[in-house]
């Protein structure tokens, strides 16, 4: 899907050529490129892109050093699920879910296709769902999702090194998420093991089934209304 | 058609809420509204979008324009709902506005801190996530 760009200025030659030029390097280096990037390069220039690209990489890895990749992309997909940028959450949950089936050869209790549903949720029911899903596969993923929340509405100072990285989760993605919000889900899977094929291929085939199936129940629920 | 529940003026803040369906037509009805509201001692507007339905692409543009007079003279607002999907509205309506004051929020004590801050919302981020 096309993002929805703001135009609200054009890019000059330079900054064109860079978006260019970084989409080729992160096409072979990480097997996917962000849609969002221009937006980045047009709210902050190109001092301020490679600024922002540093900060935020480096906050990413803030995390993931702390929780390992399949977790510090669930934090990711969860902290912009909550500020309502489907795009990356999509993308985070993506990459959880690859790095989860690779790992597991099992699939992650929430489908990335479904973000845009649990959206129209209110939190406290979001919430509810996570914890029906995730509690008894995966209830580590669940209490750091609930905390994840607990800290994005605690009025006082939070506690510890794991409080300190979730609020600054919290912070990261509301950076990220400002240019983010331009770009409409689906995402590709915002992790370097988009340059596994043939496991995205195994992994969308072993969904499948479960995906119909919602489609179907959707349809029958339709035809009853 | 949403009918508006509830405009009210407390202090130097309007409050606005919407219900049902925002259209269009909608938005620009409710928008001559909102801006006639806004006299010169309103200093902060509150969005409360939780009883909203539905908003179509072609009323979210309107939004833009309306998040512009909202915004001017550094005017703060704070959207208040409950779902994700609402708040991701009024962030992409923010920022299409260019307006570093507003703020998607969840809760009316977020909307209440937020409002009665001078915080701009990305360079608070920004500043939040580099701080280690």
């Amino acid at each position: 899907m096309k993002p929805v760009l703001s135009k609200q200025r054009k890019l000059n030659v330079v900054e064109r050529f860079l978006i260019w030029v970084m989409r080729k390097f992160a096409g072979v280096t990480l097997g996917y490129a962000v849609s969002f990037d221009e937006e980045i390069m047009r709210q902050h220039g190109v001092t301020g892109f490679f600024k922002f690209a540093r900060a935020t990489s480096q906050g990413y890895a803030d995390l993931e050093k702390k929780f390992g990749n399949e977790l510090a992309h669930l934090l990711a997909a969860f902290s912009s699920f909550f500020n309502g940028c489907d795009y990356c959450a999509w993308g985070h949950l993506y990459a959880t879910n690859l790095i989860y089936f690779d790992r597991t050869d099992q699939l992650y209790p929430i489908d990335e296709t479904e973000v845009r549903d649990l959206m129209m949720m209110r939190d406290r029911e979001v919430l509810a769902e996570l914890e029906r899903r995730l509690g008894t596969v995966a209830p580590e993923h669940f209490r750091l999702l609930k905390r994840q929340q607990e800290v994005r509405f605690a009025e006082g100072p939070s506690n510890g090194e794991e409080d300190r990285l979730l609020v600054r989760s919290i912070a990261l993605y509301e950076w990220v998420n400002e240019c983010s919000i331009v770009s409409e889900s689906p995402a590709p899977p915002l992790d370097v093991v988009a340059k596994k094929h043939d496991l995205i291929a195994r992994y969308n085939a072993r969904r499948q089934p479960e995906r119909d199936a919602r489609v179907h129940a959707l349809a029958k629920q339709n035809e009853k209304v | 058609m949403p009918e508006v529940e509830k405009y009210r003026v407390e202090g130097a803040r309007l409050c606005v809420r919407w219900v049902g369906l925002l259209d269009r037509e909608a938005v620009l009805r409710e928008a001559a509204v909102v801006t006639k509201s806004l006299t010169p001692s309103i200093k902060q507007v509150l969005v409360d979008t939780s009883a909203v339905t539905a908003c179509p692409e072609a009323a979210k543009a309107e939004l833009v324009e309306l998040q512009r007079t909202l915004s001017r003279g550094g005017r703060r607002t704070a959207w208040l709902d409950e779902r994700a999907v609402f708040r991701g509205m009024a962030l992409w309506v923010m920022h299409l506005a260019s307006d570093p004051v507003g703020k998607a929020v969840a809760t009316m004590p977020q909307a209440e801190a937020w409002l009665t801050s001078n915080e701009q919302r990305e360079s608070v981020a920004a500043k939040r996530t580099v701080m280690r």
